[in-house]
């Protein structure tokens, strides 16, 4: 069991008080023994607190023909919490990424109880009908019918970028269509194997308290080894690259190391700078250790043009945005509960303070060369 | 004769004394910064070429002037690291700056520079109408955007609308007490001409979004937050604030006609507006299947919905809903940023002692009955605009 506890109280004050000091831990990440990890950290000031489940798809990774059965799972987990969550003033969102799916409840501090109460729920075996399964699908097409401009962008890039990754985790509607309740049940337990998982808490909390109250449940979770293998579809494999955006505007998608490399924080910043210069343009990146995708979505068929003429001016600008960005996690309960749980999930103990600290050097020759760097990334065109 | 009737006319007007500005003082801060906020309605009513106008005049507020370029204004006003909020819709403008301690005379100029000295150039307006006449992000966003005026008119046209559009007796200001005194002697310049409203009659269209979706809205009637419009407050919630409210009960999970489907109140003139968006891969359902298959429910709410509404309320006004219908103005976050805004819209609508703590109060006092009576009223008056 690993304990890492990265704020004290001075030394003075720990003297003669264990007590106190133990209270006064602002954060703790606690690994165990089945590989599940939970963080909790307390945000001075914060007036409301979120408790997230992150879900590693790690021995569970979506092929073409299973493309959109973790997605399916997401939404039947999710809805069988929805008169617990109403009845206790909790809201509860979900969403399923490329690599990990997350349950994010939102509630005042003193619902935290009914918080982990409603993570164990979600733990409770499915029961399924395949009228339920060729219901959801149908309101996943709504789903995706809806998805604005810049989604479609981003997942058009990926498609391009990374041709061979995860597919988009949407999904495909041939792909669902071929699920089964035994499989999505089968599926769900294997996905909810200890070493998966991630807990983690942020907000008006006390650190110690959410460990001990969760740990026992957690512990109690079966690792990958001791269940069955992910279950195999007997389906074909359908085609799921979305390469052309469906979208209007244009957009241009760049490839991104880990969220703690300079170099990553500088396209970023120029991706704030670009959208405050034009408010058309919106920047989607989804925060990770690994190699990720930045892009750059504009409601313009002329994204380049917009991104060469920013001046050294508005780009600069993108170096405060970008520290205001940063600043924002580390206050927001759930936007803290996110970074945190996602790095998790994917094996990272990257904190926001070291990616904080890569960001210090970025300087505007950093960004002329971010600018640079996006302009020769995917050009991405939508409808006029 | 009529002609020369009407420049009399004008020019009598311009002889007006400006109006006074109304000014509220927000009593605190959670952390101590300094907030100050312009609200103004826009005239009313207005052809499509004025609200072509209107849209012009509120897109650009931010993007600079000839005293402040816009780095300037979201380098000045964003020290806090909390950017200069601007939002617009076709009924109301807001404004918003917060600083840090000591920063209160910096948005004071940044606010009286931005509202009484927009810039209206003929290269920034071609570069607002660019921007306007371009479709929104998503179908969603251009349904609640609503009708989109007739920007090609002449910028001369637009400058003179600002004049009348933009007046210190449509001015509500919200502010710390420091934030206020900055403000004090500020505007004293400030005396737009009087400008009559163009009388011609002329047509609006819709903003669009990419096409990929089917996007609905109706809306009810307008209603101020007082105590005997609690329940209506209350019936809004039923609807939508909630997975288990009606909207994703009904129509999401029982008849699957929507993905997305939200009951919120909309922020206009006289009071907030009742407005209901759904979406869906397939053609929306008409209004009479739609509330049908609503008042069906409606009729079986039990003393248990009654109660777990009135938790949904509760945490929507604590800010802990995403949900929450009273997002508009966002009040959701809980921030005294979001206090400033709803001060300014209850000012707008004669109701400044509302707050979301009395509004609460007052929700938890209606029963069963008037929420089904007042869901009823809702349904039954409903309007479909998208």
């Amino acid at each position: 069991m690993e304990r890492v506890i990265s704020t004290k109280l001075p030394l003075c004050i720990l003297v003669g008080c264990l007590t106190a000091a133990c209270q006064a831990q602002v954060r703790v990440l606690e690994r165990l023994p089945n590989g599940a990890q939970i963080y909790a950290e307390r945000i001075a000031d914060a007036k409301a607190i979120s408790v997230q489940l992150w879900i590693s798809d790690r021995g569970t990774e979506e092929a073409p023909a299973t493309n959109g059965w973790r997605h399916l799972i997401e939404h039947f987990m999710a809805k069988r919490l929805d008169l617990f969550t109403d009845e206790n003033g909790i809201f509860l969102g979900a969403e399923t990424g490329r690599q990990a799916m997350a349950f994010k409840f939102e509630a005042a501090p003193e619902k935290l109880s009914f918080c982990l109460e409603g993570v164990r729920r979600l733990f409770n075996p499915m029961t399924l009908t395949t009228g339920d399964i060729e219901r959801e699908i149908h309101l996943i097409r709504h789903e995706e019918a809806g998805l604005g401009a810049a989604r479609r962008f981003s997942r058009a890039g990926w498609s391009q970028v990374f041709s061979g990754s995860r597919p988009d985790p949407v999904g495909s509607f041939d792909s669902m269509a071929t699920a089964t309740p035994a499989v999505l049940t089968k599926l769900q337990q294997r996905m909810l194997a200890g070493d998966n998982i991630v807990l983690s808490v942020c907000g008006a909390v006390e650190p110690r308290t959410v460990v001990q109250a969760i740990r026992p449940f957690l512990a109690s979770q079966l690792t990958s080894s001791e269940l069955d293998s992910s279950p195999q579809s007997t389906a074909n494999s359908a085609s799921t690259a979305l390469a052309t955006p469906q979208a209007v505007g244009s957009a241009l998608s760049v490839k991104l190391e880990g969220v703690d490399r300079g170099s990553s924080l500088a396209r970023i910043a120029v991706g704030f700078a670009a959208a405050q210069a034009n408010p058309g343009i919106t920047p989607i990146y989804t925060v990770s250790s690994h190699e990720s995708l930045l892009t750059l979505a504009s409601l313009s068929p002329d994204i380049a043009s917009q991104v060469s003429g920013l001046s050294d001016r508005q780009l600069v600008r993108g170096i405060s945005l970008l520290s205001g960005w940063l600043e924002g996690i580390g206050k927001s309960p759930s936007r803290l509960a996110s970074f945190r749980g996602n790095l998790l999930s994917e094996g990272s103990g990257l904190s926001l303070d070291m990616v904080k600290q890569a960001a210090q050097p970025i300087g505007l020759l950093e960004l002329i060369k971010a600018k640079q760097e996006i302009l020769a990334g995917r050009l991405l065109e939508g409808f006029r | 004769m009529r002609h020369l009737l009407w420049s009399l006319a004008v020019a009598l007007c311009s002889c007006l004394v400006p109006g006074q500005i109304r000014r509220v003082e927000l009593s605190s801060t959670v952390n101590g910064e300094e907030i100050l906020q312009g609200l103004i309605p826009s005239p009313e009513p207005m052809n499509a070429r004025e609200l072509g106008a209107w849209q012009l005049l509120c897109s650009g507020m931010l993007e600079g002037n000839d005293n402040f370029v816009k780095e300037d204004i979201f380098a000045f006003g964003g020290q806090t690291g909390i950017p200069p909020r601007l939002s617009w819709s076709n009924e109301a403008l807001s404004i918003q700056f917060t600083a840090p301690k000591g920063g209160e005379s910096t948005i004071a100029r940044l606010l009286e520079s931005v509202i009484a000295n927009p810039k209206l150039d003929d290269e920034r307006l071609g570069e607002l109408r660019a921007r306007l006449s371009t479709p929104l992000a998503d179908d969603w966003s251009a349904a609640l955007a609503g009708e989109r005026g007739d920007t090609v008119i002449p910028s001369e046209f637009v400058r003179r609308f600002a004049a009348r559009a933009i007046r210190p007796e449509n001015l509500i200001l919200v502010g710390t007490p420091g934030a206020l005194r900055a403000m004090d002697g500020r505007f004293s310049d400030w005396k737009p001409i009087h400008v009559p409203p163009d009388i011609r009659v002329t047509n609006s269209l819709t903003f669009r979004g990419p096409e990929t979706s089917k996007t609905g809205v109706l809306v009810g009637a307008t209603f101020k937050p007082i105590t005997s419009q609690a329940a209506t407050c209350l019936a809004i919630v039923a609807l939508g604030g909630g997975k288990t409210a009606l909207f994703h009960q009904v129509l999401r999970e029982h008849r699957g006609w929507t993905y997305r489907q939200e009951a919120f109140l909309k922020p206009e003139r006289s009071g907030w507006r009742p407005t209901l968006v759904l979406q869906s891969s397939e053609p929306i359902p008409p209004k009479a299947e739609l509330t049908g298959a609503l008042l069906e429910k409606v009729d079986t709410l039990s003393a248990d919905d009654l109660q777990r509404f009135k938790t949904l309320t509760s945490t929507a006004l604590a800010g802990n809903n995403p949900l929450s219908p009273f997002r508009f103005p966002d009040v959701y976050a809980g921030t005294s940023q979001d206090r400033a805004t709803w001060l300014a819209y209850a000012t707008l609508w004669g109701t400044p002692n509302t707050t979301p703590e009395s509004l609460l109060a007052d929700v938890k006092r209606a029963t069963l009955d008037e929420l089904k009576e007042e869901l009823k009223k809702i349904l039954g008056q409903l309007m479909v605009v998208h």
